[in-house]
């Protein structure tokens, strides 16, 4: 098939055209994947739910319609349904260890430095899942889609400035975890005294 | 939330500042499997379509097009001449053909008969 643009395909493949649908799903497969790898804490999970969720946007995307909503917005906002649904399933709810298999490999030339940072780094993930869902979406969002605070209103149906709002909030309470969590698995020096006070 | 006193506001910011350092490094971007990918599209998508369009060149579409014009009129030349056939002029019966006279029986032949 001839090179398409988003908006060619998205049309095609909301005409029923699969080839279309394919390449939107190149397009979209990867950043889909991230999103719920980073909510789900694992590869095999990721798998499914990205499975799931491209073919529910299959199903469904004869009733697309575009209300100048971005296509992306549309398949987060079904990754994110999915994966609330997988959250709210009792026997899935144990703690998950983030599987380090496809992470992008750092400090490849000091193993006990990039050991460390791992784990510091799991300890701060394990924190981030603690927070509410919303939050956790932000920050995914955020940090590894690099997206907008506008774009990222768009896929959470919220204002720029509520979602702003809610970024700040965010960190507050993450430095918060933190700080008390800081003893056992943060650098100190990153975030040095924290007073608790400060904070609500 | 709390009130944050203006003296302590630098140092909230800073300290905030170091959780998004934190954040950006916690955060890398991960890669899906490729066998998992190309198995997933393949579901989804499936084998190439065999109905579609294929791009042809110009001297392939004109060979296309002529090969079906000269189809065409071959079939309607046929069926014509079929149906001009079974309405029109008629065929030379059998019977009215010129029939060959017998042969003159031989000496030999005569005598058998005889």
């Amino acid at each position: 098939m001839p090179e398409l643009t988003d908006d060619q395909a998205l049309s095609k493949a909301t005409q029923g055209d699969k080839q279309a649908f394919g390449v939107l799903y190149d397009k979209y497969a990867s950043r889909i994947y991230n999103y719920i790898y980073y909510r789900t804490g694992s590869n095999q999970d990721a798998e499914d739910l990205t499975s799931r969720v491209f073919f529910r946007a299959m199903r469904h995307i004869t009733n697309y319609t575009d209300r100048g909503v971005p296509f992306s917005a549309w398949l987060y906002r079904i990754a994110h349904n999915l994966v609330a649904n997988w959250h709210r399933d009792s026997s899935r709810r144990q703690e998950v260890e983030l599987e380090d298999g496809y992470r992008a490999s750092q400090g490849d030339e000091y193993p006990e430095t990039a050991l460390e940072e791992s784990e510091e780094q799991n300890a701060l993930l394990a924190l981030i899942r603690k927070l509410p869902e919303e939050r956790q979406q932000l920050l995914i969002l955020k940090f590894v889609e690099h997206m907008s605070n506008a774009d990222i209103g768009q896929v959470m149906d919220r204002t720029e400035g509520a979602i702003k709002s809610l970024y700040h909030r965010t960190l507050l309470s993450l430095r918060e975890e933190i700080a008390n969590d800081r003893s056992e698995q943060f650098s100190l020096e990153l975030l040095g005294d924290v007073p608790e006070e400060d904070e609500e | 939330m709390k009130f944050v006193w203006p003296w302590d506001r630098k140092k909230v910011e800073r300290e905030l500042g170091s959780v998004e350092s934190l954040l950006a490094t916690a955060f890398k971007p991960v890669n899906a499997r490729p066998a998992f990918v190309n198995s997933l599209r393949q579901r989804l998508v499936g084998s190439r379509n065999p109905f579609a369009r294929v791009s042809l060149s110009t001297l392939e579409l004109i060979l296309l097009i002529g090969g079906a014009i000269v189809g065409a009129l071959v079939l309607v030349f046929t069926l014509l001449r079929r149906f001009l056939g079974l309405f029109g002029g008629r065929r030379p019966e059998k019977a009215s053909a010129p029939q060959k006279k017998p042969k003159p029986l031989s000496a030999d032949a005569k005598k058998r008969a005889a």
